[in-house]
């Protein structure tokens, strides 16, 4: 363990003919001309200037070269895309908006990337039942303009949520800020339509949701897209609340902030959103793009968001005031308009772009621990960062124990690329020693795949081979992100070496 | 037969009745594990044995799904798993043996002033049993499944194994969600043997608003401009039909919403009382049936089956019906052509008939088929029990 995962050390890469094979130049071109004659495949782009941006995805140090990127724009074209690839003996890679971070969406190389993109149509909206049936490449956003009208909205919101879309948010089984109320993508998505690695086409849940059966749309979603590509799904809607309450509120310490975040959930109020950023992000936002008028002393702030009945809201609104300032809030601000609550949250959501800004490369991790551990643990991966000469910005959804410690770097600097990773793996290990998990809406693509065996035993991981095996007995469908290969965990798991148990 | 299950939970834990049925199977041995691991060494056995095992918990809920396919089998009793209540209300999560059951669970959940997404809707029913068989209660919420609100599970495997899913955190994308797989599944899977359950605040206040119409169809009128309520019940009575909405959390909203209901206010216990509707046990002769279906569906349902109808979750979109045994084949027909779900409980002690429990087969009913033959190849985990006798 130690080391993030590369390319070159994924198992599975290798069953593709490598570029020295004599077989490389004929079945790419057989199979490139096939696809681009089935009906509704937009475009197929193979030339090596197109595939670059391909290449990666949110993950960017982590890259693959794909044979080509073919474009369908109905189901029947990824099932015929599908069968083109199991015909070749090609393994294909799904892909939404490539905003993943985990490298869910990294091509194997060699490999057909089945781009969702423009798939991108709203085919149903419901407002009887409140359930709209949309195709996977919809940005997430896009579902929410529309249904506004009718007084609806899709509550799960990524920060990506203006580009990322909602094909990628089942593969990853996204969150986002509201997830503290509302939960990750899962518990939104009804029915799934599938096309499975065998190129047949079938459907998963019911959109009423009452289906019988195991819940294999519960295990889809947040697969990977190593089950199978999600060519329709049909999500649940939210009425849009009465009222929205924004607040504010500063702290001369981190722990501050986390103790104010106890002390709100210890009211039994369970607010929309219960956001903390650090005085390293704070820095970055104001002096980006993003700038919401967050205060420049604080060490941390809290972003809290209120939804519902306008009455509990506003005796939410007073209760949690009165525990920041329990907690010594240096300064608690309501949002008195829509204006002011979408500036909090423009500094909010454009803080990883931000940060962005600040070095070539952005690692944004996630890890989720006890929510109570989240003082102990935050001041102890700031402390094994800068012991390893790297400072760290958080954004956590604290009310979730969802970490995002956040690393700026160059990766042309080979020295700075293996001391991020080498961090990268330190956190993983005091997040799951605090009982914690390794990823709380990334996912675990291949940045993760080996740390698995920081959590899970093999006894842990070999039900969830099964169920590969059950979808994708070939391997063929994104093969080799999220789960570790067989007894890869032999001597990395934390009982064998001595890690603290966790108690699950 | 029996020795080596005496051999895992010695020989005051193995019962050998003289006659004993249990889903249409004889019952050789009645085996009572102590913990997990000797529910994992039973299922090992089990298997090494082809002997097919019934888990059960409380015994709630045998009246639902389909005969075991197979003519003997051993009653894996989980009720000692029981020794595990542990609530963390500060972090909001609960760890509890699959053995628990329900009602001191949510009483020591009341304690901290927090809920979980169970509903104890039978004395005796368990943690484990309710996990297996994810029923349907009154307070049925698309918002608060009890699938949502399991972070985490172990599960004693066909192979022997004790395997972990999930965590003990609120939000966990890591790896599949095999915790969704094993929720509902009848144990035809595995063997849940204990769960990290999450606490949500209890409301502060409830309250429940009853209104009388003349016709389903009145009800269904008035529902439509009722304010939001997390309960809605429709049932007939007396040659009427009452519409039941029950409103639950801030005192202040509560209250107001309640005011604005069709109907009165009637005393908080009063939604306890409609909840021995989905309760009791079918009497015996009948068998009792639900229907899933979206809230628009629901209306359609109610007008087909008409009398037959007892109660109705309209936003929830579910129906229930009691029905003699030789009437399920209409109702499983009426289903299908309305594109609802169809699922049936029958009696204490009555024999299945052909017809499946859970009406017609879902789409994806081969993938289901592959999963069971990698968990339990040699078919003992409840064999027959599940979908389409999987």
């Amino acid at each position: 363990m130690g080391t993030l995962p590369t390319l070159q050390t994924c198992d599975r890469v290798g069953i593709l003919a490598t570029p020295s094979d004599d077989r490389v130049g004929t079945l790419p071109t057989l199979l490139i001309d096939r696809l681009r004659g089935i009906r509704d495949v937009a475009e197929v782009l193979a030339r090596p200037a197109e595939l670059f941006a391909y290449e990666s995805d949110g993950l960017t140090i982590l890259r693959g070269t794909p044979s080509c990127v073919a474009f369908p724009t109905t189901t029947e074209a990824v099932r015929e895309i599908v069968r083109a690839c199991n015909d070749a003996g090609v393994p294909f890679v799904p892909r939404g908006a490539g905003t993943g971070l985990s490298g869910g969406a990294t091509p194997v190389a060699g490999s057909v990337v089945i781009e969702c993109a423009r798939m991108n149509r709203i085919l149903e909206i419901d407002a009887t039942n409140r359930t709209a049936t949309v195709q996977p490449g919809l940005v997430n956003e896009q579902l929410s303009a529309a249904v506004k009208p009718l007084g609806l909205f899709y509550a799960p919101d990524p920060s990506s949520q203006s580009a990322c879309t909602i094909g990628g948010n089942v593969a990853e089984n996204s969150g986002g800020p509201h997830t503290l109320k509302y939960g990750t993508t899962s518990p939104h998505v009804l029915a799934l339509e599938i096309v499975l690695p065998d190129g047949e086409v079938t459907w998963l849940g019911r959109r009423d949701g009452h289906a019988h059966g195991y819940d294999l749309r519960g295990v889809f979603v947040g697969s990977e897209g190593t089950l199978g590509i999600t060519t329709a799904v049909t999500v649940r809607l939210v009425p849009l609340p009465e009222c929205v309450r924004t607040l504010l509120a500063s702290f001369s310490s981190l722990r501050a902030a986390c103790e104010a975040v106890s002390a709100i959930i210890a009211r039994g109020i369970v607010p929309a959103a219960l956001e903390l950023i650090d005085d390293r992000t704070i820095a970055a936002v104001e002096a980006s793009v993003f700038a919401a008028g967050y205060p420049s002393d604080a060490r941390a702030v809290l972003l809290v968001e209120l939804d519902g009945e306008r009455a509990s809201v506003e005796r939410e609104r007073a209760d949690i005031e009165a525990s920041c300032r329990a907690c010594g809030a240096l300064e608690v601000r309501v949002a008195r308009d829509d204006a002011e609550r979408l500036a909090l949250w423009r500094g909010r959501k454009g803080a990883f772009g931000a940060m962005g800004r600040l070095a070539p490369d952005l690692y944004v991790h996630d890890a989720v621990v006890p929510r109570t551990k989240l003082p102990e643990v935050v001041d102890a991966i700031n402390r094994m960062a800068e012991s390893r000469g790297i400072r760290i910005a958080n954004i956590l959804h604290a009310g979730d124990g969802n970490l995002h410690p956040n690393i700026t770097f160059d990766r042309r600097d080979p020295a700075q690329l293996a001391n991020v990773k080498e961090v990268g793996a330190e956190i993983l290990r005091i997040c799951i020693a605090a009982g914690g998990v390794l990823s709380g809406e990334h996912g675990i693509g291949l940045e993760k795949r080996e740390h698995m065996c920081l959590l899970f035993s093999e006894a842990d991981l070999e039900p969830m081979r099964w169920v590969h095996d059950a979808f994708d007995p070939a391997d063929r469908c994104n093969p080799g992100k999220q789960i570790p290969a067989p007894r890869a965990c032999a001597e990395s798991n934390p009982r064998h070496r001595g890690y603290a148990q966790v108690s699950f | 037969m029996g020795d080596p299950f005496e051999a895992i939970v010695g020989a005051e834990h193995v019962a050998r009745p003289e006659s004993g049925e249990l889903c249409g199977a004889r019952v050789l041995a009645v085996v009572r594990p102590a913990d997990a691991a000797e529910v994992a060494a039973c299922l090992r056995a089990a298997t090494e044995s082809r002997v097919p095992v019934v888990p059960v918990g409380g015994g709630t809920k045998l009246g639902f799904g389909n005969d075991l396919d197979a003519r003997e089998c051993v009653r894996l009793e989980l009720g000692r798993l029981s020794r595990e209540l542990a609530l963390d209300p500060d972090e909001g999560v609960a760890d509890v043996g699959a053995g628990v059951e329900l009602e001191p669970l949510a009483r020591a959940a009341a304690a901290v002033g927090k809920t979980t997404s169970f509903e104890a809707l039978r004395p005796g029913a368990t943690v484990g049993g309710a996990i297996a068989a994810d029923p349907v209660g009154l307070d049925f919420s698309p918002d608060a499944r009890t699938r949502d609100d399991l972070l985490g599970l172990e599960v004693a495997l066909a192979n022997g194994e004790l395997a972990r899913a999930g965590g003990r955190v609120v939000k966990n994308v890591t790896g599949f969600d095999l915790v969704r797989l094993h929720c509902g599944a009848f144990g035809t899977l595995g063997v849940v043997t204990r769960a990290t359950v999450r606490l949500r605040a209890a409301p502060e206040a409830a309250a429940t608003a009853r209104a009388r119409f003349a016709s389903f169809d009145a009800a269904f009128a008035a529902l439509a401009q009722a304010p939001a309520a997390d309960g809605t019940a429709l049932r007939p009575k007396d040659g009427g039909v009452e519409l039941w909405c029950r409103f639950r959390g801030a005192e202040a909203d509560v209250a107001g919403r309640c005011a604005r209901a069709p109907g009165e206010r009637v005393p908080a216990e009063s939604w306890s009382e409609l909840r021995a509707e989905l309760a009791a046990p079918p009497a015996p002769g009948t068998a009792r049936v639900r229907f899933g279906g979206r809230p628009s569906d629901v209306t359609l349902l109610c007008r087909a089956l008409d009398r037959a109808t007892r109660l109705v979750l309209p936003r929830a979109g579910f129906a229930f019906a009691c029905a003699e045994e030789a009437a399920l084949p209409e109702l499983a027909a009426l289903a299908e052509r309305l594109g609802a779900t169809f699922a049936l409980e029958r009696a204490p002690g009555a024999r299945a008939t052909p017809l499946d429990a859970f009406g017609s087969p879902p789409p994806a009913l081969a993938l289901m088929r592959a999963l069971k033959a990698r968990f339990d190849p040699a078919r003992v985990l409840a064999p027959g029990r599940f979908v389409a006798g999987i």
